[in-house]
């Protein structure tokens, strides 16, 4: 307590009580009565600044956020050196998630009462929050002085030792706390926590040897709980300190408990000095030879057996995949083929799969053809050959060839025709054949099998989502949200599903209504920044319950968090949207034009219409879902898109999974913002990813045929290097022709060749660029629906409407599945019909 | 259908003597053998009604009316109207209803849809499914049932022969009782309930069936 009280601050002793249960009105949130009670001070003494700042922080939490800011910021003004004001302006901070500010006030509050535990307490949280980790263990030293009999403050001053990256004071509090422990019960969890947590301090300094000690001493003496942890920590430790032999039979007795664990057969065969990632072809006998030794000694494991199919090749491979995949099929395990397909890589191994599975097939069809009883003759369950075609249906769905596929899944459909995985097949099938009203129109009728199945009722919204019936998807995802939302929208909004989110915004994106679509990739970062926040409240958890091992992987979590796939994702959907916006202001002729080009456009220079939300409310029926402003006009309503876009992506984090798709936004972004330099960036980083992406290809080109010169002479001149480091400036268009002899038959490269051609030569290369597109329906290119219908987009803007139809008909020939290249009307009414049939389920 | 030889030169890196035909790959070796069938029965729901309408969509040449369908769901026919599974796959279904007595607490029950799947027929599937519908009719107390009867399309000798080996017999043939399909009669078969019903479960089938 600070030694010499300001007059002023001084109430006299009736008032003093009444300040006290003004205190413990707002704890116990009996705002009305706070505030009367703050009155009654504040007629005496008006300028009481500890209770004006009681009353504006009530104030605040009853919804009347600016008066109540006003009325503390008064008060603080008015005793600047109290404790209580500055806590309070902190807490009002802290309801407004602004950390920084807060952390500020506190330690503000802390000059006046340094010890007062309650402010200390947040203030360490705060700095963690902040990542202020110096700082953090200050605050934590002073709270082991304050009260070093809790256990927990000695523990959190260790870790935050340990998060400062000094492993070595660490150790030494641990030591030391350890040191203090006299009578520990039995069972103790939290110690055991602490334990395992020095041993990995350890570890991490290299202390091998003196980990194994810790660890297998504290274990004999039972302080150390987690038995699984014991071993998995202590096989590790064998291994890095060299005890080769030990560390063999630890990991066989971890199998022993798990044979199906890869991980731990991986750490075996390591300990054997071998590996199963490419491992040398001298070491694949003996590698097999291992995997066999585990199967026949476990035999209910699958996990040998996989790894096994890794390693063999030629007919050992077909020896050994022929009984693996026909145990699958005869239990009639739904995911054989995802197991199945990562041997796919390998071309060999995929055409000795399908031959086995093709054979099957084909004996079961001929006894059942014969055998009036087919189980009698072959000794098979019906089940299996349903199996047999379902795998052959996934089999040739997922290498394209989608008649083929659906000859199959009609196969199964006839065997059995209400088992809700094949309707879901023949769904995805259509689907990948760019068929999306077939595949909602499947997903749909799979989705009446079975009213009660949450995951097929998400598969099939999704579907709808796909096929622009997204009224219709809501109404379905609505049959399992909860009833008393406003819509199932706002529901799955509050449930934080992002892929939900996701779905949608690129469902109204797909019908170019931009703000609704925008609208929903901000809730998606919205989401992720609730998980930041999130996060403050877990310290405090597991302070008291010592989950600090867990507490430690959020961390690790959070720090990467901005370059969570689904984050990025949004984000750069996000940033496309405004880069629409301000490439194409908004048209009076949008609803026409989106007509005409209103399906989904991959990239943004394809954008010549911008949407008019406006417009396209008249038309559609209100969808309930997204809440005030779903349509997102005041995001539209930007006046800077480019800003916008620049601060969401400034904010991802795109090197921490590798996505092309992020540097190739940046760089737009940066480009029209005219910061060449980013831009230059952008692109390095694009490339030293991903050398050969075709967006990335058609971005350099982009970028080394434009003229810097206007530019400052000193950035020029880097940007000239930068440039001149990219592709050659001179000989752009032979740098172009030698991308396309790289990738001869790649559909997406091929399209990137053309609008890089396109953005070399412009109009007058429009013949060269259109015979360039034409090469993609050749018969050796295997082209894909997606390429494609990117391509039709581009083709239009380039060569006219004719070409563009020319090009239309000619991809309609060579997908027939595929309903994405119908006319829009076509596809109006096709997605009418849909409506119409989602409508008669009940 | 495929044959060897296009299979070969299509896929086939190895010659074709190296495949092993699927009954020598070892079955009931220790590893993952596959379960015995199970056979499990569901009532039926508004849920799992959809399910139902596509196996007699299937097994059926005419089609029944949503009213069907919604009068299947009423709870007193809970225990006769059931959808079975095998391996959790659903195959097969019954539909009846009650064809009261007016004056009394009886009736008969009529077996109006019984439905096998064709793939997943003589696995004694049916037999287990009518030994399940005979137990609950023996069992049921409000309306009292005595007889159960059915409808046999006259060109059905396979079904009018299950029915017969289930102790069924023919009573009379009913004129012109279909509509749309040819031939239009149908046979009218019956069974009394007798008291081995009662005590059916483990007797008739080789698999008693879960419930």
């Amino acid at each position: 307590m600070s030694t010499s009280i300001p007059p002023k601050r001084v109430l006299p002793q009736k008032e003093a009580a009444l300040f006290r249960t003004l205190l413990q009105m707002y704890e116990t949130k009996l705002y009305k009565k706070g505030v009367k009670t703050a009155d009654t001070i504040l007629k005496k003494f008006p300028e009481h600044g500890e209770t004006l700042c009681m009353k504006g922080l009530i104030l605040h939490s009853m919804d009347r956020r600016e008066e109540g800011l006003e009325l503390i910021r008064k008060g603080v003004r008015l005793d600047l050196t109290s404790h209580i004001v500055w806590h309070v302006y902190g807490i009002a901070h802290k309801s407004e998630k602004n950390y920084e500010e807060t952390l500020k006030c506190y330690l503000q509050a802390l000059k006046f009462d340094k010890e007062n535990l309650n402010i200390l307490r947040e203030a360490a949280q705060l700095q963690l929050q902040l990542r202020h980790y110096e700082a953090h263990v200050e605050s934590r030293n002073t709270l082991l002085r304050l009260r070093p009999q809790l256990r927990q403050n000695w523990f959190a001053l260790a870790i935050a030792y340990y998060l400062n990256g000094d492993d070595a004071r660490a150790l030494a509090v641990l030591q030391q706390f350890e040191g203090t422990l006299k009578n520990i019960a039995d069972g103790d969890v939290e110690l055991s926590d602490i334990l395992l947590f020095h041993v990995k301090l350890l570890e991490a300094q290299g202390d091998y040897a003196t980990a194994i000690a810790l660890l297998e001493g504290k274990r004999d003496e039972h302080r150390i709980l987690d038995r699984v942890a014991i071993r998995l920590t202590r096989a590790r430790l064998l291994g890095k300190v060299g005890r080769v032999e030990d560390a063999r039979d630890s990991w066989s007795l971890l199998l022993q408990r798990n044979p199906d664990s890869y991980d731990h057969y991986r750490d075996y065969l390591a300990s054997e000095g071998l590996s199963l990632d490419n491992p040398p072809p001298e070491t694949k006998s003996r590698l097999l030879e291992i995997l066999d030794r585990f199967a026949s000694l476990y035999p209910r494991a699958s996990a040998p057996r996989r790894l096994a199919l890794d390693v063999a090749e030629g007919d050992t491979f077909r020896s050994l995949v022929a009984p693996y995949v026909v145990s699958g099929l005869r239990r009639g395990s739904p995911s054989l083929f995802s197991d199945i397909k990562t041997l796919y890589r390998d071309d060999i191994k995929r055409a000795i799969v399908e031959d086995i599975v093709l054979r099957i097939r084909e004996e079961l069809a001929a006894s059942n053809a014969v055998a009036a009883t087919p189980q009698e003759k072959a000794g098979e369950a019906p089940t299996t050959y349903l199996w047999t075609v379902y795998f052959l249906s996934q089999h040739f769905s997922y290498l394209g060839r989608y008649e083929k596929a659906l000859a199959m899944v009609n196969e199964a459909m006839e065997h059995t025709p209400a088992l809700p995985e094949i309707l879901m097949m023949k769904a995805r099938i259509l689907k990948r054949a760019g068929d999306t009203f077939g595949a909602a129109e499947w997903m749909e009728k799979a989705r009446r099998l079975d009213g009660q199945d949450r995951f097929l009722n998400g598969k099939c919204a999704k579907y709808l989502m796909r096929s622009g019936n997204i009224d219709a998807a809501n109404k379905r995802l609505g049959l399992f949200t909860k009833k008393d939302s406003v819509s199932p929208g706002i529901d799955l909004e509050e449930m934080q599903s992002v892929a939900y989110l996701q779905q949608e915004g690129d469902a109204w994106l797909r019908q170019n209504k931009l703000g609704r679509s925008l609208k929903r990739y901000h809730n998606i970062l919205k989401i992720f920044d609730d998980f930041e926040d999130d996060q403050f409240d877990f310290y405090a958890y597991s302070l008291r319950k010592f989950t600090f091992n867990a507490y430690l992987e959020l961390l690790a979590f959070e720090d990467r968090l901005r370059g969570h796939s689904a984050y990025i994702s949004a984000a750069t959907a996000a940033a496309k949207i405004y880069l629409k916006l301000h490439d194409g202001p908004e048209s009076p002729h949008a609803d026409d034009q989106a007509g005409k080009h209103g399906r989904k456009k991959k990239r943004p220079e394809a954008s010549t219409n911008g949407a008019n939300s406006a417009n396209g409310k008249a038309s559609e029926s209100p969808v309930p879902s997204g809440g005030a402003d779903a349509e997102g006009r005041d995001l539209l309503s930007t006046k800077e898109p480019l800003q916008q876009a620049y601060s969401i992506l400034s904010r991802s984090d795109g090197l921490i999974r590798n996505h092309p798709e992020f540097w190739v936004v940046t760089f737009d972004v940066a480009l029209r913002r005219a910061k060449y330099l980013q831009a230059a960036r952008a692109l390095q980083t694009a490339k030293s990813l991903h050398s050969d992406d075709p967006e990335i290809h058609v971005r350099v080109v982009e970028f080394t045929s434009r003229d810097f010169s206007t530019s400052e002479a000193r950035v020029a001149k880097t940007i000239e290097r930068i440039a001149s480091e990219l592709a050659p400036r001179q000989s752009l268009e032979q740098y172009n022709a030698e991308y396309l002899q790289r990738h001869p038959n790649n559909p997406p490269a091929i399209l990137a060749a053309a609008r890089a051609l396109h953005l070399i030569k412009g109009a007058e290369g429009s013949e060269d660029t259109r015979s360039l597109i034409w090469q993609l329906l050749h018969p050796e290119c295997i082209a894909d629906v997606k390429t494609c219908l990117a391509a039709f987009a581009f083709i239009g803007e380039v060569c006219g409407e004719d070409i563009q139809e020319e090009f239309r008909k000619s991809c309609s020939a060579r997908f027939p599945l595929a309903t994405i290249f119908l006319r829009p009307k076509e596809q109006e009414d096709r997605r009418k019909v849909i409506n119409a049939f989602t409508e008669s389920a009940e | 259908m495929m044959t060897s030889e296009t299979l070969i030169s299509h896929v086939s890196p190895t010659p074709a003597a190296d495949a092993i035909p699927i009954e020598r790959i070892p079955r009931s070796a220790d590893w993952k053998k596959p379960p015995p069938a199970r056979i499990t029965t569901a009532s039926l729901t508004k849920n799992n009604i959809g399910t139902v309408k596509r196996i007699n969509q299937v097994v059926f040449p005419i089609s029944y009316s949503n009213k069907f369908y919604d009068e299947s769901l009423a709870a007193e026919l809970e225990e006769f109207n059931r959808l079975v599974y095998y391996n959790d796959i659903p195959i097969a279904c019954v539909c009846c209803r009650f064809d009261r007595t007016t004056g009394s607490d009886t009736a008969k029950l009529y077996i109006a849809t019984m439905a096998v799947l064709a793939a997943y027929r003589s696995l004694t599937i049916g037999r287990q499914t009518l030994a399940l519908v005979l137990h609950a009719a023996a069992a049921h107390k409000s309306p009292k049932i005595s007889v159960v009867y059915v409808h046999v399309q006259v060109s059905n000798t396979e079904a009018r022969k299950f029915y017969e080996r289930e102790g069924f017999k023919v009573a009379s043939e009913v004129k012109d009782y279909y509509k749309k399909i040819t031939p239009a009669n149908a046979w009218l078969m019956e069974r009394e309930i007798t008291a081995e019903d009662t005590g059916h479960k483990e007797g008739t089938a080789d698999r008693p069936i879960a419930v």
